[in-house]
């Protein structure tokens, strides 16, 4: 563990990353503290102010103060995330695991199952889904995470597949080690690193694909604040152009945020990979 | 080989495709709203006609005789016709918007390999350079940011502050079809949509050749005294390329995803916006049209990336 | 009044003084629309208003609609009601052309007609047509023919309905078809006629190309009977939503129609005029009367007093707008503000009203009475910048008066499906209205569209008696006497009539620069006499 972290510490990119990352989770778990003003409560006569002492980053055109909307926004943003990995890991787990350990039938099943949902062309799908439950948060985050399930399990299923011939296993089996043992104690542990690494980047791509599906009206519905329902207020040319306080806070926010993830991403990866270190000699 | 083929497709390919028609077939039709609701706004329009026309879009049968009488369709080479006014072939509407779907889709996955694996080569070659870190922070950007806002502030600033790229649209009525008016037309939509693209194969194809370069018959090679510019682009690349075909495959289903927002911001006149209309008016058969032909592409994506996998690593036959 | 006088102002301001000048020929007009047209360019079988402006330039009807609303002779060169109101006699003008050469008699337009009530007929107008003579039973397959329409020569048709139907005139603004290229086909079939893609009428426009999701080209019809166009093309153009702006700022279309809510985007561009109409349309927040606690008028009308509609249409609207408290907007000429409460703004009215009638905070705050609580869903069909702003301002202004309102925003089809299954509490919609008033598609009783769920006995004898009375000045009394029975009752809030902005080029004249509800285009009617100005 200690070599993981001074390997980590190495990838510059990813320590900073890694700072951004817990600030931004920071303030969204803070924000009802940390907010100047009620993200959702309009006023009128201050519509479209452009940053002052009172709106530190400006109201937006519903004279909403935009800091207060940031930190509310991260904490959705955030969670659909978090929330939507999660989501996915646990079917991708369970099924990836299924199909790896039993093999035969089971694993045809399944992983014919996961051809079919990643044959769902993810757009059309989210919009057909979210007009049956109607669009809340809670349901972006089960569209996201649902339709994201055969990465995981894939990727289970192959570490599987290759622990399953190694000695250690064999071993353990011949010991008379249960099946569902030897999946927890032996084959998970080693299956963790690359299932981190593809956790984190469904994360950042979890917040991009809210953003998109805000843009067709489709993802957390207003008034809630997420950054992707911001930048979608912010379409007509006329905001673009003469008001970038509306834009800019909510789409920074989403770059810096997916940027880090993929450089903390980027970082475990190289963390976890010894064979990196070789590479690394021959410069 | 071609038992390969054969297998992929029945024993893979159908099923898949029929699990995959049934859901969503049943998803739609569960979904709340009907196709009849848009006569809402007809004036003068009484209850018999609405129920008339339910009737003649077999809205009356039961959703597995439905499904039954359209998958029956599909078999024979028949997609139905489509629940709008124009009652057109749901053939013909995707046949028309096709070609330009597919245009968009192709310019900007060659986009992405033109200007990815060269960037990736370079900063492979100079790891650790200014080059390199420079490299990877403009991927790392062009995957942190959402298209759409990225094609806005394409549109903002090269269509309306410059004012040397059209803002969207595919030529104007009475225009010329030139190569150059192709290439005015196809740039901001294609970048945009290109764009996670350049910068995902530009840290693969890195990453990738720098796993490479740590092999041992290259480190036999540099021994042997050749250039490090031979070593890299003679020997390396060929292998590195490898993982990189399989990539294809993957991000297919993404391209065609994305173009439906792509398509949406830029007026292009491809499937896009044909499948967010049809979704919001319930239109049955134009939906599975077109992801089932979404479906087929995908599967087709996927066999050629993994043929072309097994035709350049000679260690891979597939039985 | 005053409202009614701030627009027509807002118009002069904004319009450029048309100067006289003489017509210029030639020059192509192109027309921005963000939605592509489907493709069905028949005047009986389309439904999409997009597909109706290609139709509209293609072909004539008998009569049009002028910019006062009323209908004008076209290919009629007149027309006769008898006495008793029950038939009406079109008599044509004589030598019009169809775009291909073959003259236009009564049979064509009895085709016309007829195919809209035959048995197999696909599309949805047979309901406008159903009072004619024999009609329902054609329709019904029982017998072969409609005595209700009558050719009596090649020029002149008649048309006889069963019960007197003052809209009737109205209803004949409907293409006329080519009889010699469509009775051929199967009336069952029609919808899949090539026809129906390349088009051929009599207007003063020939259909030239429609590309998918692109443009549609139209050329002017040189031997149109009333005197070939001005102008030598009309071009569809279709624009991505968000680059509209940039498409009328870079000129590269001379005519766009915009909501009020991307006004700021297009004002102040040079070369460009703005002009501001008010279209047949309004909004509003419609209550569930099935629910006892919606019952009683008074809390309707509360809730309207203490709904701040006024901001809504300065603030939220930016001034485009005028807020309605009856169903008929001021462009019709059946129009009344006499005796019409306007519910102004008064929360500390609403909350009396409110208590008088017993209704008393509970829970949280939130107002009670018996077992009724005045907490309830709102429903908003997503998509409107605006409606989202205006039901954020209605939770707020409710929350002030001890009304609790949740917020569920959904997708609009599927919101028009928990309407009709009449689940919901409140929502908010608009509608859109034909020229003619009759309000008995959306108020009466019977009808299926009659979502508040309102119930009016002298309501429903005022719908019935306005569709007999074919003298326009009692039929007028009649929907006076009507708009004051809505507004006292309330089925439903008003909030605004719809307002549209039409960006138009400075190079196009000959428009209407004070333009009514048909906009500075009367319709698309004055296609056909504008011309362009370099």
């Amino acid at each position: 563990m200690r070599k993981f972290w001074q390997r980590f510490r190495r990838n510059k990119f990813a320590l900073i990353g890694l700072c951004i990352l817990t600030a931004f989770i920071l303030a969204a778990v803070f924000a009802p503290l940390l907010a100047p003003h009620d993200p959702n409560r309009a006023n009128l006569r201050m519509r479209n102010q452009p940053p002052s002492r009172e709106y530190p980053f400006g109201t937006d055109d519903m004279g909403r103060d935009i800091l207060s909307r940031l930190l509310y926004g991260g904490r959705i943003s955030l969670s659909v995330g978090l929330v939507s990995v999660g989501i996915s890991l646990s079917i991708g787990l369970v099924l990836g695991s299924l199909a790896g350990y039993f093999g035969g039938f089971v694993d045809t099943f399944i992983m014919r199952l996961a051809d079919i949902f990643y044959s769902f062309p993810f757009l059309i799908l989210a919009i057909t889904i979210s007009a049956i439950f109607g669009p809340s948060i809670y349901n972006t985050m089960i569209i996201l995470g649902v339709l994201s399930w055969p990465g995981p399990a894939r990727l289970l299923r192959a570490e599987f597949l290759k622990l399953k011939t190694t000695d250690f296993v064999a071993a353990a089996t011949a010991l008379g080690a249960r099946p569902g043992r030897i999946m927890f104690r032996h084959i998970l542990p080693n299956a963790f690193s690359p299932l981190l690494v593809s956790a984190t980047l469904g994360v950042a791509s979890a917040i991009l694909s809210e953003a998109g599906l805000s843009f067709l009206g489709l993802g957390v519905p207003p008034p809630a604040p997420s950054w992707g329902n911001m930048l979608n207020r912010a379409r007509p040319l006329h905001i673009l152009a003469g008001m970038p306080w509306m834009w800019i806070p909510p789409g920074l926010a989403v770059f810096v945020v997916v940027l880090s993830i993929n450089f903390v991403g980027d970082g475990l990866r190289d963390a976890f990979d010894p064979r990196q270190d070789q590479t690394q000699q021959h410069d | 080989m071609w038992r390969y083929i054969v297998r992929r497709v029945f024993v893979q390919g159908i099923p898949v495709l029929l699990g995959f028609t049934f859901l969503l077939y049943l998803v739609i039709t569960i979904a709340p709203g009907s196709p009849v609701t848009h006569l809402r706004g007809v004036p003068n329009i009484d209850e018999e006609t609405i129920a008339r026309r339910e009737a003649q879009l077999g809205l009356n049968d039961s959703f597995p005789v439905q499904y039954a009488k359209w998958l029956g369709r599909v078999l024979k080479g028949d997609l139905g016709l489509s629940f709008d006014s124009s009652r057109r072939p749901v053939a013909d509407l995707i046949m028309e918007r096709m070609p330009a779907t597919i245009l968009l889709s192709l310019c900007s996955i060659i986009l992405a390999w033109v200007i990815g694996i060269p960037v990736g080569i370079l900063s492979a070659r100079y790891q650790y350079s200014a080059l390199d870190y420079a490299v990877t922070f403009f991927a790392f950007v062009g995957i942190s940011i959402p298209s759409f806002f990225f094609g806005l502030l394409l549109l903002y600033v090269f269509a309306l502050k410059l004012d040397v790229l059209p803002a969207g649209g595919f030529f104007m009525a009475g225009e010329a079809r030139t190569f150059l008016g192709y290439v005015k037309y196809l740039l901001l939509p294609s970048i945009t949509l290109g764009l996670s693209d350049i910068a995902g194969i530009a840290r693969y194809m890195r990453s990738s050749l720098l796993e490479v370069l740590g092999h041992d018959f290259l480190r036999t090679a540099r021994a042997k005294g050749l250039g490090e510019n031979i070593v890299v682009y003679k020997h390396a690349l060929r292998n590195a390329l490898l993982p990189i075909l399989t990539l294809m495959g993957f991000t297919i289903p993404f391209i065609f995803s994305g173009a439906v927002i792509v398509e949406n911001i830029f007026a292009w006149p491809g499937l896009g916006s044909l499948a967010i209309q049809a979704v919001s008016e319930r239109n049955y058969p134009v939906i599975m049209g077109i992801n089932l032909m979404f479906a087929v592409l995908i599967f087709i994506g996927n066999l050629i990336a993994d043929i072309s996998y097994a035709v350049a690593d000679p260690r891979i036959r597939y039985e | 009044m005053r409202k009614l006088l701030a627009v027509v102002l807002l118009c002069l301001i904004l319009s450029a003084v048309a100067v006289a000048q003489e017509p210029v020929q030639g020059g192509t007009f192109r027309f921005a629309l963000t939605t592509n047209p489907r493709g069905m360019f028949n005047p009986i079988l389309y439904t999409e208003q997009y597909d109706s402006y290609i139709i509209d330039l293609v072909y004539d009807g008998l009569i049009y609609i002028d910019e006062q609303l009323q209908p004008q002779p076209r290919l009629a060169k007149g027309w006769e009601i008898s006495e008793d109101g029950l038939s009406i006699t079109f008599f044509l003008h004589e030598r019009v052309k169809f775009h291909d050469g073959v003259e236009v008699t009564a049979e064509d337009v009895e085709f016309t007609y007829k195919t809209m009530l035959h048995p197999e007929y696909t599309g949805v107008r047979y309901g406008s047509f159903k009072l004619l003579v024999g009609a329902e039973e054609y329709h019904n397959g029982e017998r072969d023919d409609v005595p209700g329409i009558e050719v009596i020569d090649d020029y002149t048709i008649k048309f006889t309905i069963t019960e007197p139907y003052a809209p009737l005139v109205t209803q004949f603004g409907y293409g006329v078809l080519p009889k010699h290229l469509l009775g051929d086909i199967p009336v069952g079939e029609l919808e899949q006629a090539e026809f129906n893609r390349h088009p051929i009428g009599a207007g003063p426009f020939k259909f030239v190309e429609f590309m998918t999701d692109q443009h549609v080209i139209l050329q002017a019809n040189d031997d149109y009977f009333l005197g070939r166009p001005n102008i030598d093309q009309v071009v569809f153009q279709r624009v991505a939503f968000d680059a509209l702006p940039i498409y009328i700022r870079q000129q590269r279309v001379d005519y766009a129609e915009i909501s009020p809510d991307n006004y700021a985007e297009v004002s102040g561009i040079p070369g460009v005029d703005l002009y501001i109409y008010e279209e047949l349309s309004y909004n509003y927040i419609c209550f569930n009367l099935r629910q006892p606690r919606f019952a009683d008028p008074v809390v309707r009308q509360a809730i309207t007093y203490g709904f701040d509609r006024e901001t809504y249409v300065e603030v939220l609207r930016e001034g485009f707008g005028i807020v309605a408290n009856a169903p008929i907007p001021m462009a019709s000429w059946a129009f009344t503000s006499e005796g019409i409460n306007e519910y102004p703004y008064n929360p500390e009215l609403a909350a009396q009203m409110l208590a008088d009638a017993g209704w008393k905070p509970g829970a949280g705050g939130i107002l009670e009475k018996d077992d009724m609580r005045l907490e309830f869903e709102f429903l908003v069909p997503e998509g409107s910048r605006v409606t989202e702003q205006m039901a954020l301002l209605f939770q707020q202004n409710m929350a002030d008066i001890g009304i609790k309102v949740n917020l569920v925003f959904m997708e609009f089809s599927a919101a028009v499906d928990r309407v009709d299954a009449r689940e919901f509490d409140t929502f908010t919609m608009g509608w859109s209205l034909t020229v003619d008033p009759d309000p008995h598609g959306i108020w009466h009783s019977t009808s299926p569209w009659n979502d508040p769920g309102f119930y009016h006995d002298r309501s429903d004898e005022l719908i019935e008696m306005g569709r007999r009375e074919t003298d326009p000045e009692k039929r007028k009394e009649i929907y006076a006497e009507w708009q004051r029975i809505i507004n006292y009752e309330l089925p439903t809030m008003f909030l605004s009539y719809g307002v549209t902005v039409a960006a138009v080029n400075e190079r196009v004249q000959g428009i209407n620069t004070e333009p009514g509800p048909l906009g500075p285009l009367g319709g698309l009617q004055r296609l056909s006499q504008i011309w362009i100005q370099d």
